[in-house]
Protein backbone atom coordinates (compact mmCIF):
# COMPACT_ATOMS: atom_id res chain seq x y z
CA UNK A 1 0.00 0.00 0.00
CA UNK A 2 0.83 3.41 -0.82
CA UNK A 3 1.95 5.71 2.43
CA UNK A 4 0.64 9.00 1.79
CA UNK A 5 3.60 10.35 2.69
CA UNK A 6 7.10 8.29 3.40
CA UNK A 7 10.81 10.05 3.19
CA UNK A 8 14.04 8.73 3.63
CA UNK A 9 16.80 10.22 5.01
CA UNK A 10 15.72 13.82 3.71
CA UNK A 11 18.23 16.46 4.15
CA UNK A 12 18.00 20.21 3.67
CA UNK A 13 21.12 22.43 4.32
CA UNK A 14 21.22 26.06 3.60
CA UNK A 15 24.27 27.60 2.75
CA UNK A 16 23.79 30.99 4.32
CA UNK A 17 27.24 33.45 4.14
CA UNK A 18 29.51 31.11 4.35
CA UNK A 19 27.75 28.88 6.63
CA UNK A 20 25.68 25.63 6.23
CA UNK A 21 22.77 24.89 8.22
CA UNK A 22 21.15 21.97 8.30
CA UNK A 23 17.18 22.95 8.47
CA UNK A 24 16.20 19.24 8.22
CA UNK A 25 18.08 16.29 8.94
CA UNK A 26 18.06 13.03 7.73
CA UNK A 27 14.42 12.74 8.24
CA UNK A 28 12.75 9.55 7.95
CA UNK A 29 8.73 9.77 8.24
CA UNK A 30 6.07 8.00 7.48
CA UNK A 31 2.82 8.64 7.41
CA UNK A 32 -0.06 6.05 7.88
CA UNK A 33 -3.27 6.27 5.33
CA UNK A 34 -6.47 8.22 7.27
CA UNK A 35 -4.28 9.52 10.54
CA UNK A 36 -4.38 13.04 11.75
CA UNK A 37 -0.76 13.51 11.78
CA UNK A 38 1.02 15.67 13.98
CA UNK A 39 4.76 17.10 13.03
CA UNK A 40 5.36 18.91 16.18
CA UNK A 41 8.61 20.96 17.28
CA UNK A 42 9.47 24.28 18.54
CA UNK A 43 10.12 27.67 16.14
CA UNK A 44 13.07 26.87 14.01
CA UNK A 45 12.83 23.17 14.52
CA UNK A 46 12.41 22.85 10.47
CA UNK A 47 8.97 21.76 10.06
CA UNK A 48 8.58 23.98 7.79
CA UNK A 49 11.36 23.33 5.64
CA UNK A 50 10.11 19.82 5.41
CA UNK A 51 6.50 20.62 4.54
CA UNK A 52 8.17 22.33 1.70
CA UNK A 53 10.36 19.86 0.64
CA UNK A 54 7.07 17.50 0.55
CA UNK A 55 5.64 19.84 -1.84
CA UNK A 56 8.32 20.11 -4.05
CA UNK A 57 8.26 23.71 -3.54
CA UNK A 58 12.05 23.30 -1.97
CA UNK A 59 14.76 20.80 -3.03
CA UNK A 60 16.22 18.54 -0.91
CA UNK A 61 20.25 18.54 -0.43
CA UNK A 62 20.02 14.70 -0.40
CA UNK A 63 17.81 11.93 0.76
CA UNK A 64 14.30 11.20 -0.83
CA UNK A 65 10.78 11.15 -0.54
CA UNK A 66 6.85 10.36 -2.32
CA UNK A 67 3.98 11.96 -1.41
CA UNK A 68 0.96 9.69 -2.44
CA UNK A 69 3.57 7.79 -4.24
CA UNK A 70 5.03 10.93 -6.52
CA UNK A 71 8.13 11.88 -6.07
CA UNK A 72 9.00 14.98 -4.57
CA UNK A 73 11.92 15.87 -6.91
CA UNK A 74 10.57 14.57 -10.07
CA UNK A 75 6.81 14.77 -9.77
CA UNK A 76 6.30 18.18 -7.63
CA UNK A 77 3.92 19.33 -9.93
CA UNK A 78 1.72 16.07 -9.60
CA UNK A 79 1.87 16.17 -5.75
CA UNK A 80 1.09 19.86 -5.83
CA UNK A 81 -2.36 18.47 -8.54
CA UNK A 82 -3.13 16.14 -5.83
CA UNK A 83 -2.52 17.57 -2.16
CA UNK A 84 -4.21 20.34 -0.45
CA UNK A 85 -1.61 22.55 1.18
CA UNK A 86 -2.07 25.10 3.38
CA UNK A 87 0.95 27.00 3.75
CA UNK A 88 2.06 29.07 6.84
CA UNK A 89 1.35 32.59 5.85
CA UNK A 90 -1.01 31.88 3.31
CA UNK A 91 -3.00 34.78 1.74
CA UNK A 92 -5.00 36.05 -0.56
CA UNK A 93 -5.81 38.66 -2.80
CA UNK A 94 -7.01 41.76 -0.50
CA UNK A 95 -9.23 43.36 -2.99
CA UNK A 96 -10.90 40.01 -3.87
CA UNK A 97 -13.69 38.31 -2.38
CA UNK A 98 -13.94 34.67 -0.42
CA UNK A 99 -15.81 33.71 -3.57
CA UNK A 100 -13.75 35.66 -6.54
CA UNK A 101 -10.50 34.30 -5.10
CA UNK A 102 -11.34 30.60 -4.69
CA UNK A 103 -12.63 30.81 -8.33
CA UNK A 104 -9.73 32.13 -9.24
CA UNK A 105 -7.40 29.15 -7.67
CA UNK A 106 -10.21 26.89 -9.26
CA UNK A 107 -9.42 28.33 -12.51
CA UNK A 108 -5.79 28.12 -12.02
CA UNK A 109 -6.04 24.57 -11.12
CA UNK A 110 -7.78 23.53 -14.23
CA UNK A 111 -11.23 22.24 -12.21
CA UNK A 112 -13.87 21.66 -15.34
CA UNK A 113 -17.00 23.29 -13.18
CA UNK A 114 -15.01 25.66 -10.77
CA UNK A 115 -18.47 27.81 -9.58
CA UNK A 116 -19.29 24.45 -8.42
CA UNK A 117 -17.00 23.16 -6.79
CA UNK A 118 -16.25 26.53 -4.87
CA UNK A 119 -20.22 26.57 -3.52
CA UNK A 120 -19.23 23.63 -1.91
CA UNK A 121 -16.35 24.57 -0.23
CA UNK A 122 -17.59 27.72 1.04
CA UNK A 123 -20.67 25.86 2.29
CA UNK A 124 -18.62 22.92 3.73
CA UNK A 125 -16.40 25.19 6.07
CA UNK A 126 -19.17 27.89 6.54
CA UNK A 127 -18.23 30.99 4.32
CA UNK A 128 -21.38 31.19 2.26
CA UNK A 129 -22.81 33.69 3.10
CA UNK A 130 -19.43 35.74 3.82
CA UNK A 131 -18.94 34.91 -0.09
CA UNK A 132 -19.04 38.16 -1.32
CA UNK A 133 -16.66 39.87 1.62
CA UNK A 134 -13.60 40.91 0.75
CA UNK A 135 -10.51 39.41 1.74
CA UNK A 136 -9.39 42.40 3.69
CA UNK A 137 -12.43 42.53 5.36
CA UNK A 138 -12.23 39.59 6.81
CA UNK A 139 -11.58 38.22 10.38
CA UNK A 140 -8.58 36.04 11.57
CA UNK A 141 -10.85 33.06 11.86
CA UNK A 142 -12.69 33.62 8.18
CA UNK A 143 -9.42 34.08 6.94
CA UNK A 144 -8.07 30.61 8.19
CA UNK A 145 -11.55 29.07 6.82
CA UNK A 146 -11.00 30.61 3.44
CA UNK A 147 -7.38 28.77 3.56
CA UNK A 148 -8.89 25.34 4.05
CA UNK A 149 -11.51 26.21 1.28
CA UNK A 150 -8.79 26.69 -0.85
CA UNK A 151 -7.36 23.48 0.19
CA UNK A 152 -10.18 21.64 -0.41
CA UNK A 153 -11.44 22.75 -4.00
CA UNK A 154 -9.22 20.04 -5.32
CA UNK A 155 -11.00 17.26 -3.34
CA UNK A 156 -7.95 15.71 -1.87
CA UNK A 157 -6.75 12.31 -0.32
CA UNK A 158 -3.88 14.29 1.85
CA UNK A 159 -4.11 17.92 3.42
CA UNK A 160 -1.03 19.47 4.73
CA UNK A 161 -1.42 22.19 7.16
CA UNK A 162 1.54 24.47 8.25
CA UNK A 163 0.75 25.76 11.40
CA UNK A 164 -2.40 26.46 10.73
CA UNK A 165 -3.62 28.03 14.32
CA UNK A 166 -0.90 30.22 14.62
CA UNK A 167 -2.49 33.84 15.47
CA UNK A 168 -6.06 32.42 15.25
CA UNK A 169 -8.25 33.31 18.42
CA UNK A 170 -9.82 30.62 20.35
CA UNK A 171 -13.13 30.06 18.96
CA UNK A 172 -11.78 29.82 15.45
CA UNK A 173 -9.41 27.18 16.68
CA UNK A 174 -12.14 25.11 18.02
CA UNK A 175 -14.35 25.64 14.69
CA UNK A 176 -10.79 24.31 12.78
CA UNK A 177 -10.50 21.27 14.70
CA UNK A 178 -14.03 20.31 14.44
CA UNK A 179 -13.59 20.86 10.38
CA UNK A 180 -10.23 18.77 11.09
CA UNK A 181 -12.36 15.54 12.24
CA UNK A 182 -14.85 16.00 10.17
CA UNK A 183 -12.60 15.77 7.07
CA UNK A 184 -10.88 12.73 8.61
CA UNK A 185 -14.28 11.19 9.24
CA UNK A 186 -14.23 11.42 5.21
CA UNK A 187 -11.08 9.23 5.12
CA UNK A 188 -8.47 11.81 4.33
CA UNK A 189 -5.18 11.88 5.82
CA UNK A 190 -4.28 14.85 7.39
CA UNK A 191 -1.21 16.47 8.22
CA UNK A 192 -0.80 18.92 10.25
CA UNK A 193 2.57 20.79 11.81
CA UNK A 194 2.56 23.00 14.84
CA UNK A 195 4.11 24.14 17.95
CA UNK A 196 0.80 25.12 19.52
CA UNK A 197 0.06 21.20 21.01
CA UNK A 198 -2.52 22.56 23.48
CA UNK A 199 -4.99 23.96 20.29
CA UNK A 200 -4.40 20.95 18.19
CA UNK A 201 -2.71 18.23 19.74
CA UNK A 202 -5.86 16.42 20.97
CA UNK A 203 -7.38 15.36 17.32
CA UNK A 204 -3.86 13.61 16.53
CA UNK A 205 -3.40 9.96 16.34
CA UNK A 206 0.05 10.00 15.43
CA UNK A 207 3.34 12.46 15.85
CA UNK A 208 6.61 13.04 15.28
CA UNK A 209 8.55 15.59 17.28
CA UNK A 210 10.99 17.51 15.19
CA UNK A 211 14.18 18.95 17.19
CA UNK A 212 17.07 20.64 15.20
CA UNK A 213 16.26 19.18 12.28
CA UNK A 214 15.94 15.83 12.97
CA UNK A 215 13.20 13.61 13.89
CA UNK A 216 13.46 12.84 17.85
CA UNK A 217 10.62 10.53 17.92
CA UNK A 218 7.75 9.13 16.01
CA UNK A 219 4.58 6.71 16.22
CA UNK A 220 0.99 6.55 17.40
CA UNK A 221 -0.01 8.39 20.33
CA UNK A 222 -0.90 5.19 21.85
CA UNK A 223 2.46 3.72 21.15
CA UNK A 224 4.27 6.67 22.77
CA UNK A 225 2.00 6.61 25.66
CA UNK A 226 2.79 3.28 26.04
CA UNK A 227 6.61 4.29 25.99
CA UNK A 228 7.06 7.29 27.77
CA UNK A 229 4.88 4.70 30.54
CA UNK A 230 8.14 2.19 30.36
CA UNK A 231 10.43 4.75 30.35
CA UNK A 232 9.17 6.82 33.22
CA UNK A 233 6.64 4.85 35.27
CA UNK A 234 3.10 3.64 35.44
CA UNK A 235 1.95 6.01 37.84
CA UNK A 236 -1.76 5.08 39.77
CA UNK A 237 -3.21 8.00 41.87
CA UNK A 238 -5.80 6.12 44.53
CA UNK A 239 -7.86 8.58 45.84
CA UNK A 240 -9.39 6.43 49.04
CA UNK A 241 -9.88 6.53 52.68
CA UNK A 242 -9.00 3.75 55.40
CA UNK A 243 -5.19 3.80 54.66
CA UNK A 244 -2.71 1.86 56.90
CA UNK A 245 0.92 1.83 56.84
CA UNK A 246 0.34 -1.91 56.79
CA UNK A 247 -1.33 -1.44 53.15
CA UNK A 248 1.37 1.09 52.12
CA UNK A 249 4.07 -1.48 52.74
CA UNK A 250 2.45 -4.34 51.65
CA UNK A 251 2.38 -2.24 48.19
CA UNK A 252 6.10 -0.68 48.40
CA UNK A 253 7.06 -4.25 48.67
CA UNK A 254 5.14 -5.85 45.70
CA UNK A 255 8.13 -6.50 42.60
CA UNK A 256 7.54 -3.69 40.13
CA UNK A 257 6.51 -0.65 42.37
CA UNK A 258 8.99 1.72 42.19
CA UNK A 259 8.03 4.58 44.38
CA UNK A 260 4.83 5.22 47.10
CA UNK A 261 3.58 8.67 47.81
CA UNK A 262 1.48 8.62 50.38
CA UNK A 263 -0.88 11.34 51.32
CA UNK A 264 -3.90 12.26 53.59
CA UNK A 265 -6.20 10.06 51.58
CA UNK A 266 -4.63 9.42 48.43
CA UNK A 267 -2.11 7.72 47.16
CA UNK A 268 0.02 8.02 44.09
CA UNK A 269 2.39 4.70 43.57
CA UNK A 270 4.63 4.41 40.40
CA UNK A 271 5.19 1.68 38.80
CA UNK A 272 7.78 -0.26 36.37
CA UNK A 273 5.25 -2.44 34.74
CA UNK A 274 1.31 -2.26 34.83
CA UNK A 275 0.24 -3.27 38.56
CA UNK A 276 -3.62 -2.52 38.40
CA UNK A 277 -4.75 -5.78 39.25
CA UNK A 278 -2.73 -6.48 41.96
CA UNK A 279 -3.07 -3.54 43.46
CA UNK A 280 -6.92 -3.56 43.20
CA UNK A 281 -6.91 -6.95 45.58
CA UNK A 282 -4.57 -5.27 48.32
CA UNK A 283 -6.57 -2.16 48.37
CA UNK A 284 -9.89 -4.14 48.64
CA UNK A 285 -11.10 -3.73 52.09
CA UNK A 286 -10.08 0.17 51.59
CA UNK A 287 -12.48 2.26 50.96
CA UNK A 288 -12.11 3.40 46.82
CA UNK A 289 -13.56 6.73 45.77
CA UNK A 290 -11.16 6.90 42.25
CA UNK A 291 -8.42 4.38 40.92
CA UNK A 292 -6.82 5.61 37.71
CA UNK A 293 -3.46 5.03 36.04
CA UNK A 294 -1.87 8.81 35.01
CA UNK A 295 -1.56 8.39 31.00
CA UNK A 296 1.19 10.75 29.86
CA UNK A 297 -0.01 14.18 28.06
CA UNK A 298 0.90 14.88 24.36
CA UNK A 299 2.55 17.67 26.46
CA UNK A 300 4.33 14.94 28.17
CA UNK A 301 5.62 13.30 25.31
CA UNK A 302 6.89 16.40 23.46
CA UNK A 303 8.56 17.62 26.54
CA UNK A 304 10.18 14.60 26.89
CA UNK A 305 11.64 14.29 23.24
CA UNK A 306 11.16 17.83 22.28
CA UNK A 307 14.12 18.74 25.31
CA UNK B 1 -3.38 28.97 -19.33
CA UNK B 2 -2.04 29.28 -15.90
CA UNK B 3 -0.10 32.37 -16.36
CA UNK B 4 -3.34 33.92 -18.15
CA UNK B 5 -5.60 32.75 -14.84
CA UNK B 6 -2.75 33.98 -12.94
CA UNK B 7 -2.54 37.38 -15.08
CA UNK B 8 -6.45 38.11 -15.01
CA UNK B 9 -6.85 36.99 -11.04
CA UNK B 10 -3.88 39.78 -10.61
CA UNK B 11 -5.36 42.55 -13.20
CA UNK B 12 -9.06 41.96 -11.23
CA UNK B 13 -7.38 42.75 -7.92
CA UNK B 14 -5.47 45.75 -9.07
CA UNK B 15 -8.54 47.42 -10.36
CA UNK B 16 -10.99 46.71 -7.61
CA UNK B 17 -8.23 48.26 -5.47
CA UNK B 18 -8.70 51.80 -3.71
CA UNK B 19 -4.71 52.40 -5.52
CA UNK B 20 -5.79 51.76 -9.14
CA UNK B 21 -9.53 54.27 -8.15
CA UNK B 22 -7.15 56.68 -6.74
CA UNK B 23 -4.61 56.98 -9.82
CA UNK B 24 -7.28 57.23 -12.67
CA UNK B 25 -8.87 60.06 -10.48
CA UNK B 26 -6.35 62.11 -9.32
CA UNK B 27 -4.56 61.62 -12.91
CA UNK B 28 -7.57 62.29 -14.82
CA UNK B 29 -8.23 65.44 -12.52
CA UNK B 30 -4.75 66.93 -13.03
CA UNK B 31 -4.38 66.48 -16.87
CA UNK B 32 -8.16 67.86 -16.96
CA UNK B 33 -7.19 70.97 -14.75
CA UNK B 34 -3.52 71.39 -17.35
CA UNK B 35 -5.76 70.98 -20.05
CA UNK B 36 -8.21 74.04 -19.38
CA UNK B 37 -5.14 76.11 -20.02
CA UNK B 38 -5.65 75.75 -23.34
CA UNK B 39 -8.77 77.55 -23.09
CA UNK B 40 -5.95 80.65 -22.28
CA UNK B 41 -6.39 82.75 -24.78
CA UNK B 42 -2.68 83.30 -26.28
CA UNK B 43 -0.79 86.10 -28.21
CA UNK B 44 0.02 85.07 -31.70
CA UNK B 45 1.66 86.94 -34.16
CA UNK B 46 0.64 86.10 -37.67
CA UNK B 47 0.99 88.44 -40.67
CA UNK B 48 -2.82 89.52 -41.90
CA UNK B 49 -5.06 87.03 -43.84
CA UNK B 50 -8.68 86.12 -43.84
CA UNK B 51 -9.18 84.57 -40.85
CA UNK B 52 -7.65 84.82 -37.06
CA UNK B 53 -4.46 82.65 -36.33
CA UNK B 54 -5.25 79.28 -34.42
CA UNK B 55 -3.02 76.79 -32.83
CA UNK B 56 -4.03 72.87 -33.56
CA UNK B 57 -5.23 71.52 -30.73
CA UNK B 58 -2.33 68.29 -31.32
CA UNK B 59 0.79 70.64 -30.44
CA UNK B 60 -1.25 72.45 -27.67
CA UNK B 61 -2.44 69.31 -25.76
CA UNK B 62 1.49 68.33 -25.84
CA UNK B 63 2.44 71.51 -24.59
CA UNK B 64 0.38 71.59 -21.88
CA UNK B 65 0.16 68.24 -20.73
CA UNK B 66 4.23 67.62 -21.36
CA UNK B 67 4.72 68.53 -17.86
CA UNK B 68 2.01 66.62 -15.88
CA UNK B 69 3.27 63.74 -17.94
CA UNK B 70 6.93 64.06 -16.98
CA UNK B 71 5.84 64.16 -13.25
CA UNK B 72 3.23 62.11 -13.11
CA UNK B 73 3.84 59.24 -14.90
CA UNK B 74 6.09 58.06 -13.32
CA UNK B 75 4.70 58.35 -10.12
CA UNK B 76 1.91 56.20 -11.47
CA UNK B 77 4.00 53.57 -13.09
CA UNK B 78 6.19 52.81 -9.53
CA UNK B 79 2.48 52.94 -7.32
CA UNK B 80 1.49 49.87 -9.71
CA UNK B 81 4.97 47.70 -9.57
CA UNK B 82 6.53 48.62 -6.03
CA UNK B 83 5.31 45.92 -4.60
CA UNK B 84 4.49 43.81 -7.56
CA UNK B 85 6.34 40.84 -6.19
CA UNK B 86 7.67 42.08 -2.69
CA UNK B 87 3.37 42.75 -1.79
CA UNK B 88 2.65 39.05 -3.23
CA UNK B 89 5.54 37.64 -1.07
CA UNK B 90 4.40 39.90 2.01
CA UNK B 91 0.75 39.26 1.77
CA UNK B 92 1.40 35.17 1.42
CA UNK B 93 -0.49 35.44 -1.67
CA UNK B 94 3.03 34.33 -3.76
CA UNK B 95 3.22 30.92 -1.12
CA UNK B 96 -0.95 30.42 -1.42
CA UNK B 97 -0.03 30.53 -5.58
CA UNK B 98 2.76 27.99 -5.32
CA UNK B 99 1.15 25.83 -3.54
CA UNK B 100 -1.17 25.24 -6.95
CA UNK B 101 0.10 23.00 -9.47
CA UNK B 102 2.11 26.37 -10.88
CA UNK B 103 5.98 27.63 -11.47
CA UNK B 104 7.52 30.63 -10.45
CA UNK B 105 7.53 31.81 -14.02
CA UNK B 106 3.76 31.21 -14.19
CA UNK B 107 3.38 33.89 -11.19
CA UNK B 108 6.13 36.48 -12.41
CA UNK B 109 4.70 36.22 -16.03
CA UNK B 110 0.82 36.75 -15.12
CA UNK B 111 2.02 39.62 -12.79
CA UNK B 112 4.00 41.31 -15.61
CA UNK B 113 1.27 40.88 -18.11
CA UNK B 114 -1.69 42.10 -15.05
CA UNK B 115 0.66 45.34 -14.31
CA UNK B 116 1.41 46.40 -17.72
CA UNK B 117 -2.11 46.64 -18.64
CA UNK B 118 -3.79 47.90 -15.22
CA UNK B 119 -0.32 50.23 -16.03
CA UNK B 120 -1.94 51.04 -19.73
CA UNK B 121 -5.20 51.37 -18.29
CA UNK B 122 -4.27 53.77 -15.62
CA UNK B 123 -2.74 55.93 -18.37
CA UNK B 124 -4.72 56.21 -21.38
CA UNK B 125 -7.79 56.01 -19.59
CA UNK B 126 -7.35 59.25 -17.71
CA UNK B 127 -5.82 61.14 -20.89
CA UNK B 128 -8.48 59.74 -23.28
CA UNK B 129 -11.24 60.96 -20.40
CA UNK B 130 -9.37 64.92 -19.80
CA UNK B 131 -9.23 65.05 -23.67
CA UNK B 132 -12.41 64.24 -24.56
CA UNK B 133 -13.87 66.36 -22.03
CA UNK B 134 -11.46 69.49 -22.85
CA UNK B 135 -12.62 68.85 -26.83
CA UNK B 136 -16.27 68.67 -25.36
CA UNK B 137 -15.61 71.98 -23.22
CA UNK B 138 -13.77 73.80 -26.15
CA UNK B 139 -16.15 72.53 -29.21
CA UNK B 140 -13.10 71.59 -31.21
CA UNK B 141 -13.32 68.73 -33.86
CA UNK B 142 -10.10 67.29 -33.54
CA UNK B 143 -7.94 66.69 -37.26
CA UNK B 144 -7.03 63.64 -37.95
CA UNK B 145 -3.11 64.68 -37.59
CA UNK B 146 -3.80 65.56 -34.20
CA UNK B 147 -5.88 62.29 -33.50
CA UNK B 148 -2.89 61.37 -34.98
CA UNK B 149 -0.43 62.98 -32.98
CA UNK B 150 -1.92 62.20 -30.08
CA UNK B 151 -2.28 58.23 -30.09
CA UNK B 152 1.98 58.78 -31.24
CA UNK B 153 1.69 60.35 -27.80
CA UNK B 154 0.25 58.72 -25.58
CA UNK B 155 2.10 55.50 -27.33
CA UNK B 156 5.19 57.50 -26.31
CA UNK B 157 3.54 57.71 -22.49
CA UNK B 158 3.13 54.22 -22.51
CA UNK B 159 6.29 53.50 -23.03
CA UNK B 160 7.61 56.06 -20.79
CA UNK B 161 5.40 54.73 -17.99
CA UNK B 162 7.00 50.68 -18.76
CA UNK B 163 10.27 51.90 -18.24
CA UNK B 164 9.28 53.17 -14.62
CA UNK B 165 7.15 50.40 -13.80
CA UNK B 166 10.04 47.55 -14.73
CA UNK B 167 11.93 49.07 -12.53
CA UNK B 168 9.75 49.54 -9.57
CA UNK B 169 8.86 45.53 -10.12
CA UNK B 170 12.75 45.15 -10.32
CA UNK B 171 13.15 46.69 -7.00
CA UNK B 172 10.88 44.59 -5.67
CA UNK B 173 11.79 41.44 -6.89
CA UNK B 174 15.36 41.85 -5.36
CA UNK B 175 14.49 44.18 -2.46
CA UNK B 176 11.94 41.55 -0.70
CA UNK B 177 9.96 44.61 0.93
CA UNK B 178 7.98 47.07 -0.59
CA UNK B 179 8.57 50.03 1.84
CA UNK B 180 12.62 49.22 0.84
CA UNK B 181 11.23 48.92 -2.92
CA UNK B 182 9.22 52.08 -3.01
CA UNK B 183 12.31 54.22 -0.97
CA UNK B 184 14.82 52.92 -4.07
CA UNK B 185 11.67 53.65 -6.80
CA UNK B 186 11.64 57.32 -5.30
CA UNK B 187 15.16 57.85 -4.83
CA UNK B 188 15.96 56.59 -8.57
CA UNK B 189 13.07 59.14 -10.28
CA UNK B 190 14.09 62.01 -8.21
CA UNK B 191 17.97 61.40 -9.31
CA UNK B 192 16.38 60.83 -13.33
CA UNK B 193 13.92 63.29 -13.19
CA UNK B 194 15.47 66.32 -10.75
CA UNK B 195 18.74 65.30 -9.83
CA UNK B 196 20.61 64.52 -13.01
CA UNK B 197 19.51 67.59 -15.34
CA UNK B 198 20.59 69.85 -12.81
CA UNK B 199 23.35 68.16 -12.31
CA UNK B 200 24.77 67.92 -15.53
CA UNK B 201 24.68 71.52 -16.15
CA UNK B 202 27.23 71.46 -13.32
CA UNK B 203 29.55 69.19 -14.39
CA UNK B 204 29.24 70.21 -18.00
CA UNK B 205 30.61 73.54 -16.81
CA UNK B 206 33.35 72.23 -14.75
CA UNK B 207 34.55 70.12 -17.79
CA UNK B 208 34.35 72.56 -20.48
CA UNK B 209 35.04 75.91 -17.94
CA UNK B 210 32.82 78.63 -18.70
CA UNK B 211 31.15 79.93 -21.72
CA UNK B 212 33.07 81.61 -24.14
CA UNK B 213 31.03 84.55 -26.04
CA UNK B 214 32.07 85.42 -29.70
CA UNK B 215 30.72 89.36 -31.41
CA UNK B 216 28.37 88.23 -33.65
CA UNK B 217 26.27 90.41 -36.48
CA UNK B 218 23.05 90.22 -36.36
CA UNK B 219 21.15 92.76 -39.01
CA UNK B 220 22.57 96.15 -38.59
CA UNK B 221 23.28 95.16 -34.67
CA UNK B 222 26.60 93.55 -33.46
CA UNK B 223 25.59 91.20 -30.35
CA UNK B 224 27.47 89.09 -28.12
CA UNK B 225 26.75 85.05 -28.04
CA UNK B 226 27.90 82.51 -27.11
CA UNK B 227 30.28 80.49 -29.15
CA UNK B 228 28.45 77.98 -31.46
CA UNK B 229 31.39 75.43 -31.02
CA UNK B 230 31.33 75.62 -27.20
CA UNK B 231 27.00 75.48 -26.75
CA UNK B 232 27.66 72.05 -29.16
CA UNK B 233 30.23 70.62 -27.14
CA UNK B 234 28.79 71.89 -24.25
CA UNK B 235 25.09 69.88 -25.57
CA UNK B 236 26.80 66.43 -26.44
CA UNK B 237 28.80 66.53 -23.10
CA UNK B 238 25.58 67.10 -21.09
CA UNK B 239 23.38 64.68 -23.80
CA UNK B 240 25.91 62.01 -22.81
CA UNK B 241 25.72 62.59 -19.00
CA UNK B 242 21.66 62.36 -19.32
CA UNK B 243 21.84 59.03 -21.11
CA UNK B 244 21.57 57.75 -17.99
CA UNK B 245 18.22 59.68 -17.00
CA UNK B 246 14.92 57.53 -18.20
CA UNK B 247 13.54 61.19 -18.29
CA UNK B 248 15.91 62.48 -20.70
CA UNK B 249 15.12 60.11 -23.16
CA UNK B 250 11.59 60.34 -23.28
CA UNK B 251 11.34 64.30 -23.04
CA UNK B 252 13.76 64.31 -26.02
CA UNK B 253 10.92 62.13 -27.50
CA UNK B 254 8.56 64.29 -27.00
CA UNK B 255 10.09 66.96 -28.00
CA UNK B 256 10.53 65.89 -31.31
CA UNK B 257 7.11 65.02 -31.17
CA UNK B 258 5.64 68.25 -29.97
CA UNK B 259 7.94 70.15 -32.81
CA UNK B 260 8.67 68.04 -35.63
CA UNK B 261 5.26 66.18 -35.30
CA UNK B 262 6.79 62.94 -35.87
CA UNK B 263 9.39 61.18 -34.42
CA UNK B 264 12.95 61.36 -36.34
CA UNK B 265 15.41 59.99 -33.67
CA UNK B 266 14.43 56.75 -32.64
CA UNK B 267 17.60 56.74 -30.04
CA UNK B 268 15.26 57.57 -27.03
CA UNK B 269 12.23 55.61 -27.78
CA UNK B 270 14.63 52.25 -28.38
CA UNK B 271 16.62 53.00 -25.04
CA UNK B 272 13.61 53.08 -23.25
CA UNK B 273 12.28 49.98 -24.79
CA UNK B 274 15.39 48.33 -24.28
CA UNK B 275 15.88 48.98 -21.05
CA UNK B 276 12.19 48.00 -19.84
CA UNK B 277 12.82 44.57 -21.78
CA UNK B 278 16.52 43.95 -20.07
CA UNK B 279 15.47 45.17 -16.34
CA UNK B 280 11.89 42.80 -16.77
CA UNK B 281 14.26 40.07 -17.90
CA UNK B 282 16.50 40.32 -14.97
CA UNK B 283 13.59 40.49 -12.17
CA UNK B 284 12.19 37.14 -14.00
CA UNK B 285 15.35 35.28 -13.48
CA UNK B 286 15.86 36.58 -10.20
CA UNK B 287 12.57 35.26 -8.89
CA UNK B 288 12.16 32.45 -10.54
CA UNK B 289 15.73 30.92 -9.36
CA UNK B 290 14.88 32.57 -5.69
CA UNK B 291 14.68 29.70 -3.38
CA UNK B 292 11.25 29.79 -0.50
CA UNK B 293 12.50 29.71 2.78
Amino acid sequence: MVLPIKTENLTKIYKIGGNEIRAVDEVSLEVPKGSIFGLVGKNGAGKSTLILMLMGIVLPTKGRGAVLGYDIVKESLKIRENVGFMPEGFGFYEDLTAEQNLVAIARIIGLKKPKERVQECLKFTGLWEYRKRKYREMSTGMKQRLGIAQLLLKDPELLVLDEPTSGVDPDAAREFRKLIQELNKQGKTIFISTHLLYEIGPLFTHIAVLKNGKIAIQGSISDLREKLMIDQGYVYEIELSDLSQVIVDRIRSLNGVKKVVPEVDRLVVICSKPLAPTLLSILKDCNIELFRLVKPTLDDIFRKFSG
Amino acid sequence: MKTLEIARVEFGNIIRSNKFHAIVVIFTLTLFSGLCKTMEPVFVMAPGGPAPPTMELGPKVMEVVGDYIYMLVPLVAIILGFDAISGKVEKGIARTLLTQPVFRDNIIVGTFIAGLISLSASVIIPLALSLSLTVLLLGITPSLADITLLANYMGLVAVFALAYYALSVFFSTISGSSVKSLIACIIVWLFSSLILPRLSVTISRLILGPPVFKQMQMGPQIVWRIDPEYMKKYMALRNKILFLSLDHHFSATQMQLLYGLSIKDYTGLIILIAFSVVVLVSSFIIFVKREVR
